[in-house]
């Protein structure tokens, strides 16, 4: 599968990922914590995630402000909600993850129509077309990568978008991704590919320099 | 082509990087989301209010508070990516995102960055400066001398500000959802009217006046209570010292002090008025087209007198001016562009409550021929949002704009919104019949819809419920259940089928449909109604 590091070569009956229990122990442990001392507990569970969260969000809006808002929203469903977590045979990063990502979904529907329309809208101001200011820790080459790449996933449509997400920035598994959606593997598997492909068409296009970003 | 793809992969790999968030930054939206969480526990303890006064509707007041002198509201708009946009600016890629426009500003000395802003949405304002700020949605905010608040989030649903040091003034403009709330170590305070003003100081605690409109208080210990104008409350050293009733004279003094201050006064004087602000460099609006270098150009004249002169023409409110220049661009790039800016120009007067200047504004981009279809939609779209947002338009003006819209723009890519829309003004205006055609059009036409169960199964409710054509709100029911096995109204859908059946007679339909909903929802809410529904013809 072009672009895909990960070998999903695995035999299909291997529905659920295994993972070492001391890595999915530990994480509810944190979230068993929170429960009796939210505010002492519950900054180191934020601490631990919230990066994964911004990132997410980050590469499904292209936009740092936004992902961090939308993270701040995750954060505040996990915090009311953590009473009545129960931990599972699942690491609690995919809940995280299920949890973001219905976020970006409710937040592209809401802000579809308000991004550009809005009267108040800062759309050209916030999202638009501003050049922004490179980070000193990152070298150019690996700018433009992720400009390329937030590029083209702004160009594919926000469920493929999603799952090129929660592949390639939560690392999670083709197994793992479909039990998140609720669909089975091998559809998963194509909507993957399929996300790929155009992924690497968007890429190669502007690359390559045969046509002018579509 | 191997090397290619090897390439394409190796940038893939490089461009999903996971992008490291600086510790600041995580320890603020830990403060943040606590602060928050910790408000959220309050609310659900139900704790009782006291009303001290009615609520009053905001209609009228931030239209009085602002409407000031003739020449009023020639604001400056401060560019928020200055020089400290580096510092400020997270990880690469990332952009920044202001959550409050300086609309403008009042200081003796010193230059923008020094007095007005410290860090992404901080503002700080020193002895001797003042800053009006534009603010989500609809909020308008001075900061008085020596104040220090965080612009902790803007957007369509919530405005929040955090207040730590000084005093500000909230105007808050009518005919929005947003909520907009002013939050401090004393307690938190959320509109309710347009316009109050609180202040913090660590010795004496908090205070909030409230001018016009209510205010709702909610103390640090979580007790609540509602201000109307004339009332006051004051925080000393962890309690509540009174709701104080102010006297007519002394909150007249006092509100003549937020109004009268001297940012007040050199927005009336206008910019003609030499004042001691400093002067802050505009960011420029356009650049060269990246691929080929060429400027901008314009049958009206060179590129650079086109622009400023539709941006001072903007200024003065000569939109005829603008129009005809407009019809006599030629080239497509330089059309562009001029679009671009009447769209930025358009929400800068929406910012400062200027709608009508923005409606004309945005006219000129929609009727203009020689722009591209995607800037014209873009500008209906606005002007429609602007229309509902801002201007409370009567449904049937709206629904009149929304079906200019569609006729202009019948393919164009927002036609699902604005589908949606239609089908939400014309179910308000109980234009029934119409309604039921928009949601069939809709479904139709934009199967893939988000909503699309949503829309079926209104469909059939609106047909049963509003035109009483029960055997269409059958089949509407019936092919809800079949594109919508698991969708989240298909309980009441199989009632409603179930019901309809038994009315029209046909029995054998609502056996089958009866013992359908018995195994799929045991412990449904219609469990006891469908176990004693008789199934025998009528």
């Amino acid at each position: 599968m072009s672009g895909n590091q990960r070998n999903d070569n695995e035999p299909s009956s291997r529905t659920v990922p295994a993972f070492s229990d001391s890595e999915t122990t530990d994480a509810w442990n944190l979230v068993l914590l929170c429960r009796n001392d939210k505010g002492r507990f519950f900054p180191l569970l934020m601490k631990r995630h919230y990066a994964l969260v911004v990132n997410m969000g980050y590469r499904f809006f292209s936009d740092r402000g936004l992902a961090e808002d939308m993270a701040q929203d995750v954060f505040l469903t996990v915090y009311h909600e953590i009473d009545r977590l129960q931990p599972g045979k699942q690491p609690f990063v995919h809940w995280l993850c299920r949890i973001t990502s219905n976020s970006c979904r409710s937040l592209y529907r809401r802000r579809k129509i308000e991004q550009r329309a809005v009267a108040a809208g800062k759309v050209d101001y916030w999202y638009g077309d501003e050049a922004t200011e490179p980070a000193e820790r990152i070298d150019d080459e690996t700018k433009d990568a992720i400009e390329y790449v937030n590029d083209a996933l702004q160009l594919i449509k926000p469920d493929e978008r999603m799952a090129l997400i929660l592949s390639h920035v939560a690392e999670l598994k083709t197994a793992e991704i479909a039990l998140m959606m609720k669909a089975p593997e091998y559809t998963v598997r194509r909507l993957l590919r399929r996300a790929e492909g155009k992924m690497h068409k968007l890429i190669s296009q502007r690359t390559f320099g045969r046509h002018e970003r579509p | 082509m191997n090397d290619h793809n090897g390439d394409i992969k190796r940038i893939v790999k490089k461009g999903f990087i996971r992008l490291p968030v600086d510790d600041e930054t995580v320890v603020k939206a830990i403060d943040a989301t606590i602060r928050y969480g910790k408000s959220g526990q309050v609310e659900r303890k139900t704790l009782p209010f006291r009303r001290l006064e009615p609520v009053w509707a905001y209609a009228l007041a931030a239209t009085l508070a602002l409407a000031v002198g003739a020449g009023y509201l020639v604001l400056r708009r401060d560019s928020l990516h200055s020089g400290s946009r580096a510092a400020d600016s997270q990880v690469s890629g990332g952009r920044l995102q202001p959550k409050a426009v300086v609309v403008s500003y009042v200081a003796d000395t010193g230059t923008v960055d020094e007095y007005m802003r410290r860090k992404g949405n901080e503002f700080l304002t020193d002895g001797r400066s003042q800053l009006l700020l534009a603010v989500g949605m609809r909020t308008r905010t001075v900061l008085f001398e020596q104040s220090d608040v965080t612009v902790d989030r803007a957007d369509s649903l919530r405005t929040s500000i955090s207040l730590r040091q000084g005093v500000i003034a909230v105007d808050v403009a009518p005919g929005g959802i947003d909520t907009v709330s002013i939050v401090t170590a004393y307690g938190s305070f959320t509109q309710l009217g347009t316009r109050f003003s609180v202040s913090v100081d660590s010795i004496e605690g908090a205070s909030v006046e409230v001018y016009r409109g209510s205010v709702s208080v909610r103390e640090i210990d979580g007790r609540d209570m509602i201000l109307g104008p004339g009332r006051a409350w004051e925080s000393r050293n962890g309690d509540t010292v009174a709701t104080i009733r102010r006297d007519a004279a002394e909150l007249e003094e006092l509100e003549r002090a937020f109004i009268d201050n001297k940012l007040e006064r050199l927005l009336r004087r206008g910019p003609d008025v030499p004042s001691h602000s400093t002067v802050v460099p505009r960011k420029p609006l356009f650049k060269k087209q990246p691929s080929t270098g060429r400027e901008i150009r314009s049958a009206a004249g060179p590129a650079v007198d086109v622009v400023r002169s539709i941006g001072a023409m903007a200024d003065r409110g000569d939109f005829h001016a603008i129009d005809s220049v407009v019809a006599q661009l030629i080239d497509p790039a330089t059309a562009d562009a001029i679009a671009g800016m009447l769209l930025t120009l358009s929400r800068r007067k929406t910012d400062s409550f200027r709608f009508a200047d923005a409606r004309r504004l945005l006219e000129t981009v929609v009727k203009g021929g020689i722009f591209s279809p995607v800037r014209r939609e873009d500008a209906s779209v606005r002007r429609y949002m602007l229309l509902k947002t801002h201007e409370e338009t009567a449904p049937g003006d709206l629904l009149k704009e929304l079906r200019r819209h569609r006729n202009l723009f019948p393919a164009g890519s927002f036609g699902e919104d604005m589908a949606a829309e239609e089908v939400a003004l014309l179910m308000a205006m109980k234009r029934h019949d119409e309604a039921v055609a928009a949601i069939k059009r809709l479904l139709h036409r934009y199967p893939r819809h988000p909503q699309s169960g949503y829309y079926c199964y209104l469909h059939a409710s609106a047909l049963r419920e509003n035109l009483h054509r029960n055997t269409d709100a059958l089949d509407g029911y019936k092919r809800y259940i079949a594109a919508y096995p698991d969708g989240k109204y298909g309980e009441d859908a199989l009632y409603w089928i179930i019901q309809l059946s038994r009315s029209s007679g046909d029995a054998d339909n609502t056996a089958q449909y009866k013992k359908t909903y018995l195994k799929r929802y045991p412990h449904g809410r219609w469990i006891e109604e469908v176990r004693a529904i008789d199934v025998s013809v009528r």
